[in-house]
C-alpha cells in the first residue's frame, strides 16, 4: 500500500490570533481521495497547510501514517510557487532524492506527462500561469508521494487542459493509490475525482457536512449519478456562505 | 464567419532603434563640462595654476604612463583595495547571512554592528593609527571597516526579503535545512547580496583614499596629496581621473556578475525584458500609433 492514512482532530489553528479553524475532524484511509470545498476565505488552505506541517495547531491534533518520513508528502500551493533561480527542470528536479542524473531523468518525465517537454529550459517567468501550475503539478508527481496535497491545482488553466490533468491524476492514483486530499471550487471536479467530498463552513470553520460520492471508476463526466449529486453539493454550499452582513 | 481573424486595418508597426539618441544623450553632459572648462581658461576666469587645460592633464597623464609612476600607484591603490575589499566582504557576509538566518545570532551581533555604523568611519582613523602605527595593517583594516558595513547590512536585508513561502516548499516537501539554505534562502538573498557588494566596493574605494591620503608613501591617493603639496593640479586631476575610470570599471564588472547571476529575475534591468522597456516608453511616447 503506498498511501498514508491521515487523521485531524478536534484540529483549532488560529492565524494572528484570529481563529480560523475550530474543532475539525476528519480522518482520510490510504489511497482515498477527499476533496474540500468550501467558500473562499473559509479556511481551506489553511487545513492543506496543516497538514502539510507549515503551520501549528493551537488545540487538537494531525497525524499522518506511512507519509511522515522524508519526501514522502508533496503540495501543490494555490500559486505555482517555482524557485524563480531555478529553470523549470531544475524546480522539479530539486525536491527529489537519488542521484543528480536520475533526478534529471524523473524530472523530464513528469515534465512530459503534462505537456512541459519544451519548456525544460526555461525560466519561470518566461511561463504562463497555467504552465507554471502544471510545472508545479509535475514536481509533486514527480516525488511519488503517498500524500499528495492539491490546492486548486487546476484553477488556472483551460477546460481542456483541466479534464486532461484530471485525468492525468486519476490515472496515476489508479496506479500507485497513494492519497490525495483536493481543495478545490469546482464541483464537478470534486465529484469526477473524489471518494468523500468535505464541505468547510462556519466561522471559525468547522466540517460543516460530509457526502460520500459512490460512484464507480472509471468515472465518466456524464455520468447521471453524477449529476444527481451535483443539486444537494449546490444546497449544502449555499448554507455556508453565511447572509451578508448590511 | 465571425470565427474567421481579420488583419485588415493593422498597418505594418515599425520598430525603431534607439541607439545613435540615447548615445547623444549620453555625451552631451560630459562634452559640455569640458567645453566649459575650455571655455573657462580661455576666458581666464580660471587660473592655469589653479585649473590646468585638458591638454596639458593629458600630458602629465602619458609622461607620468611612459615612467610607469602611474601603474605604479595604480596597482598598489588597486592592492590594497582588493585585499582589504575581501577581508571586509566576506566576513560581512557570511556573518550577514548566519545573522539573517538565526536571531540569536543577529541579538547578539547587530546592536554592536549598528553602533559601529552609527560611527563616521572615518573617525576611527585616529584609533587605528594608535593601534596599529602608519602601516600597512592599519590601512587595509580601515577600508575593510568600510567595506563591511553596506556588505553586512543589504545581506541581512537580503536574506530577510525572501519569500516565505518558497521556504515554505521546501519544508512541504521535506528538505534538510542544509538544502533550504543553499538552495532557496542564499539564492533568494543574493540580490540583497550583490547589491551590498557593489556599495562596499564604493565604500572600498572611499576608504583607500581616506588611508592613503592620511599615511602613504604610494598609491593614487599619496598621488593626489603629493600633487597639492607640490603645487601640481595637472598630477591631482592625472590621479583623480584615474580613479573615476577604476571605480567605474570596477563597478561595471560587478554589475556584469550581477546581471548574469539575477538573469533569472523578472525586472525591467532584466536583459531580455527590454522589449518591456521599449514598449513601455514608446506607449509614453506614443511614438508607435500606426496609422491605417
Ligand atoms: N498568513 C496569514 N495571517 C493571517 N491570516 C491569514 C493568513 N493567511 C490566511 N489568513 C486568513 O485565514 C482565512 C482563511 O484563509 P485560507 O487561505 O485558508 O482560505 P481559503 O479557504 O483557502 O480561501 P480561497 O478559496 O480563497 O483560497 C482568511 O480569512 C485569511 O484572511
Ligand atoms: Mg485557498
Amino acid at each position: 500500500m503506498n498511501g498514508a492514512s491521515v487523521a485531524v482532530c478536534n484540529l483549532g489553528i488560529a492565524l494572528t490570533s484570529r481563529p480560523i479553524l475550530s474543532k475539525v475532524s476528519f480522518e482520510v484511509s490510504p489511497g482515498e481521495i477527499l476533496a474540500v470545498i468550501g467558500p473562499s476565505g473559509i479556511g481551506k488552505s489553511t487545513l492543506l497547510r496543516a497538514l502539510a506541517g507549515l503551520v501549528s495547531a493551537r488545540e487538537g491534533d494531525v497525524s499522518v501514517r506511512n507519509g511522515a518520513e522524508r519526501g514522502r508528502i508533496a503540495v501543490v500551493f494555490q500559486e505555482p510557487r517555482l524557485l524563480p533561480w531555478l529553470r523549470v527542470a531544475d524546480n522539479v528536479a530539486f525536491v527529489l532524492q537519488g542521484p543528480r542524473q536520475q533526478r534529471k531523468g524523473r524530472a523530464s518525465a513528469a515534465l512530459a506527462s503534462v505537456r512541459l517537454q519544451d519548456s525544460e529550459g526555461a525560466w519561470p517567468r518566461q511561463l504562463s500561469g497555467g504552465m507554471a501550475q502544471r510545472a508545479a503539478l509535475a514536481r509533486a508527481l514527480a516525488t511519488a508521494p503517498h500524500l499528495l496535497l492539491l490546492d486548486e491545482p487546476f484553477a488556472s488553466v483551460d477546460a481542456l487542459t483541466r479534464m486532461e490533468l484530471q485525468e492525468y491524476v486519476a490515472a496515476l492514483w489508479r496506479e500507485h493509490e497513494f492519497t490525495v486530499v483536493l481543495v478545490t471550487h469546482d464541483i464537478d471536479e470534486a465529484l469526477y475525482l473524489a471518494d468523500r467530498i468535505l464541505v468547510l463552513g462556519g466561522d471559525p470553520a468547522s466540517v460543516h457536512a460530509e457526502l460520500e460520492v459512490p460512484i464507480p471508476r472509471p468515472r465518466s463526466r456524464t455520468n447521471p449519478q453524477m449529476l444527481a449529486l451535483r443539486e444537494p453539493l449546490l444546497r449544502t454550499l449555499a448554507e455556508t456562505l453565511s447572509p451578508p452582513t448590511p | 464567419m465571425g470565427l474567421h481573424p481579420s488583419s485588415q486595418g493593422c498597418a505594418e508597426t515599425r520598430t525603431r532603434s534607439l541607439w545613435p539618441s540615447r548615445l547623444l544623450l549620453q555625451l552631451a553632459l560630459p562634452l559640455g563640462l569640458l567645453a566649459l572648462w575650455w571655455f573657462a581658461l580661455q576666458r581666464q576666469w580660471v587660473r592655469p595654476y589653479q585649473l590646468p587645460a585638458p591638454a596639458t592633464v593629458l600630458a602629465t597623464l602619458q609622461e607620468m604612463l611612459q615612467r610607469g609612476e602611474l601603474q605604479m600607484h595604480v596597482i598598489a591603490t588597486i592592492g590594497r583595495t582588493l585585499t582589504s575589499y575581501l577581508l571586509g566582504a566576506v566576513p560581512a557576509v557570511m556573518l550577514g547571512v548566519a545573522s539573517g538566518l538565526s536571531p540569536a545570532i543577529r541579538a547578539g551581533v547587530d546592536p554592536t554592528i549598528q553602533g559601529i555604523r552609527a560611527v563616521p568611519s572615518l573617525a576611527w582613523v585616529p584609533l587605528f593609527l594608535l593601534w596599529f602605527g602608519i602601516g600597512e595593517q592599519a590601512r587595509l583594516l580601515l577600508i575593510a571597516l568600510g567595506a563591511f558595513l553596506p556588505v553586512y547590512l543589504n545581506t541581512v536585508a537580503g536574506v530577510e526579503s525572501v519569500d516565505r513561502r518558497l521556504v515554505e516548499v521546501g519544508r512541504a516537501y521535506g528538505l534538510p535545512s542544509s538544502a533550504i539554505t543553499f538552495r532557496i534562502v542564499l539564492p533568494g538573498s543574493l540580490p540583497g547580496i550583490l547589491t551590498g557588494l557593489r556599495s562596499g566596493l564604493g565604500m572600498a574605494w572611499m576608504f583607500v583614499v581616506a588611508a592613503e591620503l592620511i599615511a602613504a608613501s604610494n598609491g593614487l591617493g599619496f598621488l593626489l596629496i603629493d600633487g597639492q603639496s607640490t603645487m601640481r593640479p595637472d598630477r591631482v586631476l592625472a590621479a583623480i581621473i584615474t580613479f573615476a575610470f577604476l571605480g567605474r570599471a570596477s563597478d561595471a564588472g560587478l554589475a556584469a556578475i550581477e546581471r548574469y547571476m539575477l538573469r533569472w529575475r523578472d525586472t525591467l534591468g532584466t536583459p531580455d525584458s527590454s522589449q518591456r522597456k521599449q514598449s513601455l516608453s514608446s506607449t509614453l511616447k506614443a511614438d508607435r500609433v500606426s496609422v491605417p
